[in-house]
């Protein structure tokens, strides 16, 4: 580590725990605390990574996490970003955007055809000969990529969380930490964020040999740190702005989702490069990367140093590396002499030159600076000097990192003394201090900190006082206006993202992308992983130039969020997969039951082996038919509607007529939307005049319920509404024998005459409390059992227990579909889509248009004699494959898609497969063949049949049946 | 001692829906709480769910005798989170601002995705649920409850 400084006062390292790791095969050591940058550049590693686009050697940028020069790789994990991931023992680096290593990349020569390759060059070339262009995309693929992913690396779950307080403080700098302190002092809860691994901020490597900073340093750390309103955040950024002040804030341990009553963004500034020949050439760096290498990680940044200033910050950097003993071999200075004179003057006593008004023509060297040219600023390419250094610290000027206030609706201007955007409208609890608001004074970003926060204060108390957000912002430029050099070479770059030089944005603005937000669609200025912090200042600077108007006429791209790059982990956080499981649930298991998905229920698909699928359901089809089968209903939906207006509230929501269902009975309940299309069904049962009882389809119980809830409230209706969905667990006892197995369980009389079919009543079933329906889905007597769910399990095994006589089986859905489809009965959402009326689904006498209103009634007067469509029943041959024919194989006719196949399944009733189709309505005509293309593309043709495929005079659910069953 | 505690509990409810509601349980000697807050009862509490709605745990019968009003038994599952870091827990399961609710709070709120209701105890939460999600919040709610013991006994 020769490049390590001696101890620095406010150093991160921790000196006592040594760290071995290895980059691109070669083994160096690093101090605990130490990111992977600082690691490398402390072991005079200079090349660091190669550029995306033209693979050019690149090092240390900016060090202020988002330095795109240096992404990397390890054996598990990709996309580190070198100046932020800490350096961990043992572990393995390597630089991703290369394609044999970093010093031996294969295409490092891309460069030199650059000018084959200008601003648009992908989206203008590569279009013909169009069979070639799988041949460039997986070139261009296999250039590009930055990282690979390995897919057999260990999941990695990261939960999300939430918090919440007053307010947020977004950057721990000097003006952060005072706003923090006043808000805290002010009674609120504050949260004080910072992405760097300390807080300080520029107090603690801008300042770091100020004396005033000196002073006041420990103090103004340690009150936010004691302070027990405070929760200092570090590592931490805050990677967005969202409604109502819903904030992201990104940490090691993964996101927080943060809601606020205000937020003081005090987040800085970025410090932008100047663009000049080679201007990326590792040893090239911003003066405050510079200063964040010698404070925090005791890194000497090189022995001989050229400075480009603009600012007086530079001339303080300078300052700063005179003192950890660089050579300054010259400074040059963007702007008149008598803008620094003191420092000018100062520099002179210590021997160091000062070229006024001068600027950096090139960076020289191959893969690291060996010297620099710069000359006047003015006359590019005369008089120019060549100085020697292996270092080159720009501080030429910055960008407001503004991103939040962005997002959050904030509107900025330019400030043509500072050269600089600063805040201008910003809206009500978004407050921004600090350097960002374009205070550069330590003492006066104290004040502004402290301006922030009573104003915050004040928002959130209510008051309304007025305050001037512009009174601590400084007089002085800090920003160059043109920190840009044209070269005859160009490779002048604007944006190290993506490659992107002087020319292409010339280019791109002259050939009429003369909008920032165009410009940086066609060029991708600021598209890439550092989202334009070290380019959309200048890419903006160079477009109102272009055009001859001002910054503000040119204005700013949108940043959004996240700020920095996430773990895909991190946004992901932990899942909530949500599953309701019925009463029955273990009994399903104890029966082997194979499960599927309902929406959030898990629901026995079928009993028995899985591999033998289509036998167990047959069985089980079989086991109803000819004996005695029990299915879970328990994920019906199921609601008690009581009051006075109970039945004029299901009248006005179903097609059916509900006023005159007589007490005791149930009825078939169908509702359509506005539009006539049929949303849900399932039944209504009379309990008394002012109770009614209806269930409703899995899928849609929570959406029938607010409907319901909806309604009542719109008309003003006096009904109550309870929705027992999940409280009662339901089951359907169905088959010839259902009657002689309850019969003798329940304490009432379930007789025909005493209850019909259709009936509903209260009954105890073995001392369980019940409620029974005679209904028939699957068209055999069957009776539906609703209990309590703590008494489901019992009632389920009593059943099974009692109905071992009858060779009782439980079926599951499928086996209920192939019933319910024997008998025509429809699946809403299955057998109908999102344009399906009643009378498209054959079932006109579920709509009753003699009533005066219900909902959908006016589209559904329209459309009774005007509809394309309908629903047919048909069967294959009887000794046909199948099994080929499935859910959603279209019908074609004449090369045309003619229909849909909504359900199919064999029928053991029939012998053969059956179904349904919606189909065209000129095709629909009993005995008409139909073509169905399968899946392999073969057609299969299938039989239009009546519906329904059994039973079609419903003898198995009447009384007489059900004598002769007895 | 662990920073927070699970426990599970079957607990029997009665919910009460209509207009002579808030009569029937006075004449039963209940004292109406407001709207959302809860009124402890010697053997549970009685919380005001709607404006004539109710929830009520409690082993003493009820007699109901008029026309508009509805019980109807609940069998809720509940859960009691209970330890320092109970609040822990629920961030990261709910949205809502655990540290601005106080003792006897009803709250009806999405706990890690469902429909959930808590009644703030003085320490702790009574936390309740649809039976049907039962098992999936108390998986959830195990698996954080752990989250949360590791991180503070580490």
């Amino acid at each position: 580590m020769r490049y390590r400084l001696t101890k620095q006062p406010l150093e991160w390292i921790d000196r006592q725990h040594k760290l071995r790791f290895s980059f691109e095969g070669k083994t160096f050591e690093a101090f605990e605390g130490d990111v992977i940058s600082s690691a490398l550049w402390a072991n005079n590693v200079r090349m660091l990574g190669r550029s995306f686009k033209y693979h050019r050697p690149r090092g240390l940028l900016s060090l202020a996490n988002h330095d795109v020069n240096v992404m990397l790789q390890s054996d598990n994990d990709t996309h580190i970003r070198g100046d932020v991931r800490a350096v961990q023992e043992g572990e393995s680096y390597y630089a991703t955007n290369t394609q044999g290593g970093l010093k031996q990349d294969r295409f490092k020569w891309l460069g030199k055809l650059s000018a084959m390759m200008p601003v648009g060059f992908y989206y203008k070339a590569f279009h013909s000969p169009r069979f070639l262009f799988p041949l460039w995309e997986t070139i261009i693929r296999r250039a590009a990529g930055i990282g690979k992913i390995n897919t057999d690396w260990k999941r990695r779950f990261t939960p999300k969380w939430y918090e919440h307080a007053d307010v947020l403080v977004v950057g721990a700098g000097p003006s952060g930490i005072q706003a923090a302190q006043n808000a805290a002092e002010q009674g609120m809860k504050v949260i004080l964020a910072d992405e760097n691994k300390h807080i300080g901020g520029s107090l603690d490597y801008q300042w770091v040999n100020d004396t005033d900073a000196a002073v006041i340093r420990q103090p103004l750390k340690q009150q936010v740190l004691d302070h027990p309103l405070i929760t200092v955040k570090t590592e931490t950024v805050v990677g967005g702005y969202y409604a109502d002040n819903w904030i992201p804030l990104s940490g090691p341990e993964g996101i927080a989702k943060l809601r606020v009553k205000a937020v003081i963004v005090a987040s800085g500034l970025l410090e932008q490069p100047a663009v000049f020949h080679n201007n990326d050439l590792p040893g090239v760096m911003l003066m405050s990367a510079a200063q964040r290498l010698v404070a925090r990680y005791a890194i000497k940044p090189g022995n001989k140093a050229v400075v480009l200033v603009a600012n007086e910050e530079g001339y303080r950097g300078v300052m700063d590396m005179y003192k950890v003993g660089i050579e300054i071999q010259a400074v040059v200075d963007l702007e008149p002499a008598e803008a620094h004179s003191e420092w000018v003057a100062l520099l002179n006593e210590k021997g160091i030159t000062v070229y006024s008004e001068y600027t950096v023509n090139e960076a020289c060297g191959k893969d690291s600076l060996d010297a620099v040219v710069i000359g006047p600023i003015d006359q590019p390419g005369i008089d120019t000097t060549r100085i020697d250094c292996d270092l080159l610290l720009m501080s030429v000027g910055w960008s407001p990192a503004a991103h939040l206030l962005y997002q959050a609706g904030g509107k900025l201007g330019y400030d043509k003394t500072l050269n600089q955007f600063v805040p201008g409208t910003l809206p009500a609890g978004i407050y921004a201090c600090g350097r960002v608001n374009g205070v550069f004074k330590l003492t006066e970003q104290l004040k502004d900190g402290e301006r922030a926060a009573q104003q915050c204060a004040a928002f959130i108390r209510g008051d309304n006082a007025s305050y001037d957000e512009g009174a601590f912002r400084d007089e002085l430029s800090h920003s160059s206006g043109w920190p840009i050099v044209a070269h005859p070479d160009g490779k002048n770059f604007v944006d190290f993202d993506e490659d992107l030089q002087l020319d292409d944005l010339l280019n791109a603005a002259k050939e009429g992308f003369d909008n920032i937000e165009l410009l940086k669609r066609f060029s991708t200025v600021g598209m890439g992983p550092s989202q334009g912090k070290h380019a959309n200042m200048n890419a903006i600077r160079i477009l109102a130039k272009t055009l001859g108007q001002d910054i503000d006429q040119t204005g700013s791209t949108t940043a959004r969020p996240f700020y920095h790059p996430v773990r895909l982990d991190d946004l992901a956080g932990t899942r909530f997969r949500v599953h309701r499981v019925s009463a029955m649930h273990q009994q399903h298991i104890k029966h082997q039951a194979v499960f599927m998905d309902a929406g959030t229920w898990q629901r026995p698909e079928f009993y028995g082996d899985k591999a033998r699928r289509e036998t167990m359901i047959r069985e089980e089809v079989q086991a109803v038919r000819e004996g005695l089968g029990l299915i879970d209903v328990s994920t019906l939906g199921k609601i008690e509607v009581m009051g006075p207006d109970a039945a004029c509230l299901l009248d006005t929501m179903y097609t059916m007529r509900m006023t005159n269902i007589k007490h005791g009975m149930t009825r078939y309940a169908l509702m359509v939307d506005e539009s006539g299309v049929i949303i849900d069904d399932g039944i209504v049962g009379k309990i008394s005049d002012s109770h009614y009882y209806l269930t409703a389809t899995t899928s849609h119980a929570d959406i029938t319920y607010r409907m319901l809830s909806r309604a009542i409230a719109e008309w003003g209706l006096d009904v109550r509404l309870s929705n027992r969905t999940g409280q009662q667990a339901a089951v359907n006892l169905a088959g010839p024998y259902s009657r002689e197995l309850l019969a003798p369980l329940v304490d009432i009389d379930i007789s025909d005459e005493a209850f019909p079919y259709l009936g509903i009543r209260e009954a105890n079933v073995q001392g369980i409390p019940a409620r029974l329906m005679r209904v028939g889905f699957v068209g055999e007597l069957g009776f539906e059992i609703h209990v309590p769910y703590n008494q489901g399990e019992s009632l389920w095994q009593l059943l099974m227990e009692k109905g071992k006589q009858y060779g009782i089986r439980p079926f599951g859905v499928e086996a209920q579909r192939r019933l319910r489809m024997e008998k025509g009965h429809i699946i809403v959402g299955q057998d109908t889509d999102g344009l399906t009326t009643p009378y498209e689904a054959g079932m006109p006498w579920a709509v009753h248009l003699k009533k005066t209103f219900f909902v959908g009634r006016q589209t559904l007067a329209i459309m009774k004699d005007n509809t394309d469509r309908v629903l047919v029943g048909f069967q294959l041959a009887a000794d046909g494959a199948s099994t080929e024919v499935l859910e959603s194989h279209l019908v074609i006719d004449n090369g045309e898609i003619r229909g849909r196949v909504t359900s199919v399944g064999y029928s053991p009733s029939c012998q053969r497969v059956i179904g349904m189709i919606m189909l065209d309505k000129q095709l629909a005509d009993i005995g008409t063949p139909l073509c169905i293309r399968t899946t392999s593309g073969d057609m299969v043709k299938a039989e239009q049949v009546s519906m329904p495929f059994y039973d079609p005079d419903g003898l198995r659910q009447k009384p007489q049946l059900d004598k002769d069953a007895a | 001692m662990i920073p927070v505690a699970l426990q599970v509990e079957q607990l029997p409810l009665t919910l009460l829906v209509g207009c002579d509601v808030p009569e029937v349980l006075q004449a039963n000697g209940y004292d109406l709480p407001e709207l959302m807050q809860v009124a402890r009862l010697p053997d549970g509490f009685l919380v005001r769910t709607g404006k004539d709605e109710f929830l009520l745990q409690s082993s003493k019968p009820l007699v109901a005798n008029l026309p508009s009003c509805w019980t109807y038994p609940r069998v809720d599952q509940a859960f009691v989170l209970q330890g320092e870091h109970w609040r822990e827990v629920m961030a990261y399961i709910c949205h809502m601002d655990m540290g601005q609710v106080k003792t006897d709070d009803w709250l009806m709120m999405s706990v890690a995705g469902v429909n959930a209701w808590a009644r703030v105890l003085e320490e702790g939460l009574l936390l309740g649920c649809d039976p049907s999600l039962g098992e999936y919040l108390h998986h959830t709610l195990n698996e954080t409850v752990n989250r949360v013991n590791e991180k503070f006994i580490k």
